[in-house]
Order: structure tokens, then sequence, then C-alpha cells
């Protein structure tokens, strides 16, 4: 039997808008980048800072891909990965920002702090839509929760 | 005895002015000579002004482009170019332009040293400008340090170097990147 264990919270102020507007500007700080034409990459390498209207990422590395129109389609932040936002505040190991189906997947050794509250796991899925978040566990690790009453 | 002191007087007098015209000339012979002494120790061997200098290369299957500046002065094989302009091609045969204050471009080495007020930029609105660039021609690649800023319609990129290596397509920036993209 898998013993995976789902809780899913509902956000019911966050990630209200959308992500295509959020990200109408990314301004990113790293000590390289490395831009590859084909297909079109944006690899930012070490220290890596980004912010937008709404967030901030970082991250040792963090790539951009692009569709065929060079609009940016992922981001995709690897080591040591902090999502900030508002209250929230979202640690990993990798975290994937796909801005057409507007969600965040977040993976590895996962800890969601909000409101003094404490989640850890092994992914966690952001819906920007629909501002529902789901973070899962896995065989070796448990879901676990700080809640302060 | 009065005409014979009379032609004395004048044969004397004329001994005395060639005397005189012989120093004098040999005076004004030796401050020539020490002048193009002068010249010689300050003119480097093999250097040669050029206005408007102009190299094309007009290969048809490779790598065709053109250099020009408004004063050019040639060191032995290189030259030393003021006011430089240029066109070269990309691996996609798109047209990227340079200028810069001056330059230094072997023609046997097929490189180009730009330096004060370097800008590349292509007919889409892509500029970079930086203050100092070597560009490899044979290669296509182009060492960018000092203060280097690319703009493009959606993005802005700064950083204190960058490496343009047109063959393998591929752009590094190094030092202090900072970019803002606009996405929509």
């Amino acid at each position: 039997m898998k013993k995976i264990y789902l809780i899913i919270l509902i956000f019911f102020n966050s990630y209200v808008l959308s992500a295509e507007e959020n990200i109408s500007y990314l301004e990113i700080e790293s000590d390289e980048l490395i831009i590859t034409e084909n297909p079109l990459v944006s690899k930012f390498i070490g220290n890596v800072y980004a912010k937008n209207e709404e967030n901030q990422f970082w991250g040792d590395t963090i790539l951009i891909n692009y569709n065929n129109d060079k609009k940016i389609n992922l981001i995709t932040a690897v080591g040591n990965v902090i999502i900030e936002r508002e209250e929230e505040k979202v640690m990993g190991d990798k975290a994937i920002y796909n801005l057409k189906s507007e969600k965040i997947i977040i993976s590895g050794d996962v800890s969601v702090f909000r409101d003094g509250n404490i989640l850890n796991g092994n992914e966690l899925t952001i819906d920007l839509m629909t501002s529902i978040s789901i973070i899962k566990g896995s065989n070796k690790k448990q879901v676990s929760a700080k809640v302060i009453e | 005895m009065n005409k014979y002191f009379t032609i004395i007087t004048i044969f004397i007098f004329f001994v005395l002015l060639c005397l005189v015209i012989f120093n004098f000339n040999k005076d004004d012979t030796s401050q020539l000579e020490a002048k193009i002494d002068s010249l010689n120790e300050n003119l480097t061997p093999g250097v040669i002004e050029i206005l408007n200098p102009t190299f094309v290369n007009k290969g048809l299957d490779e790598n065709p482009y053109e250099i020009a500046a408004k004063k050019g002065i040639q060191i032995n094989e290189d030259i030393e170019l003021y006011a430089v302009t240029g066109k070269f091609t990309d691996k996609d045969k798109k047209l990227i332009y340079i200028s810069a204050d001056k330059g230094y471009y072997s023609q046997n080495q097929q490189v180009i040293e730009l330096t004060g007020n370097v800008l590349m930029y292509d007919d889409l609105g892509n500029k970079t400008s930086t203050e100092k660039a070597i560009i490899d021609i044979e290669i296509k690649k182009a060492v960018l340090t000092n203060k280097v800023i690319s703009v493009t319609n959606t993005s802005e990129i700064q950083s204190d170097s960058s490496v343009v290596d047109d063959e393998n397509g591929l752009i590094t920036y190094t030092g202090n990147v900072k970019v803002k993209i606009k996405n929509k």
C-alpha cells in the first residue's frame, strides 16, 4: 500500500492574479547568464534572485524556456529554492513555474511557511488560477504540519 | 703701385668672403643633417597613415565583412583605426553593424580590437554597447569587457563582461548580471 498522504490547502486570498499578468516584467540578478539560441534558453547561474510584481524567487540556478514567439513559458529554479510572496514563503530543492498552465510545482524537501504555520512535504503544487495548493508526501516522508492555534 | 694694392685688397676680400660663405653653408648643412637624424630617430619604420581606409571581404560562401574608418595608421602588418564602423554577417547571414572610437585591426589574424563607445547592433533593433570588444572574425566570436549592456525589444541585460559565440549560438554574460524581461 502506497503511503502517500495528501493535504489540500485552499488559500482564498493567494495567487488570485493570473501568472501572465504577474510576469509582465521579470527582473533577474545572477553571477552568470548563458543564453542558447536553439532552443532559446536563458540559464542564470550563481546566487540567482528573480522578482516580478508579486513574487520573489531565489535559487542556485534558474532556467527560462521560451515558446516560438520568444515569450517565457517555463521558469525552472534548481537548488536551495525559495519562493516568497506577501505573507508566504516556500522552500524546496526545485521549482517549475509553468506560465501556460499557471501552476508552480515545488519538489524535494518542501517547506511552506504561512502565518506562523509550517507544512513539510515532498511536493507542493500551487494552482494560480484556482488558488488551490496541494502538498504531497512520499513513501519515505509523510506530510507534516505545525499549526499555531 | 696703387693698382697692385687694389688688386691684392680685392683678392684678400674675395678669399675672406669665400671662407665666410663656406663656413655658413657648413653650419647649415650640419643643422640639416642633425634635423634629419632627429626625424629618423622619431619615426617608426613601416608606419603609414591612411585616410578613410576600408577593408572588404566579399567571400561568397563565407564571412563577408567590411571595416571602415576615418583614419588609419598602418604599423607593419596591423592597422590602428580611428572612428571605426563595420558590417559583419552572422551564421544566419544577418547583418551586424559595429562602431567604435578606436580599433586595432590585424589583417593576418583576422581580429579587430575595438575600444571606446563600442556599439554592436542589427536591423531588428537589438544592440549591445561596451567599452572594449575583441572580435575574432574567422571564428565569429566576440569578447566584450567593461560595462556590457544588451537591449532587445523584450529585454535589457547588464553585466561586467560577455562572450558572443555566434558559431555555437551561445551568449554568456558574466559578473553582476542584471536582466529585465518584458513578457507581455
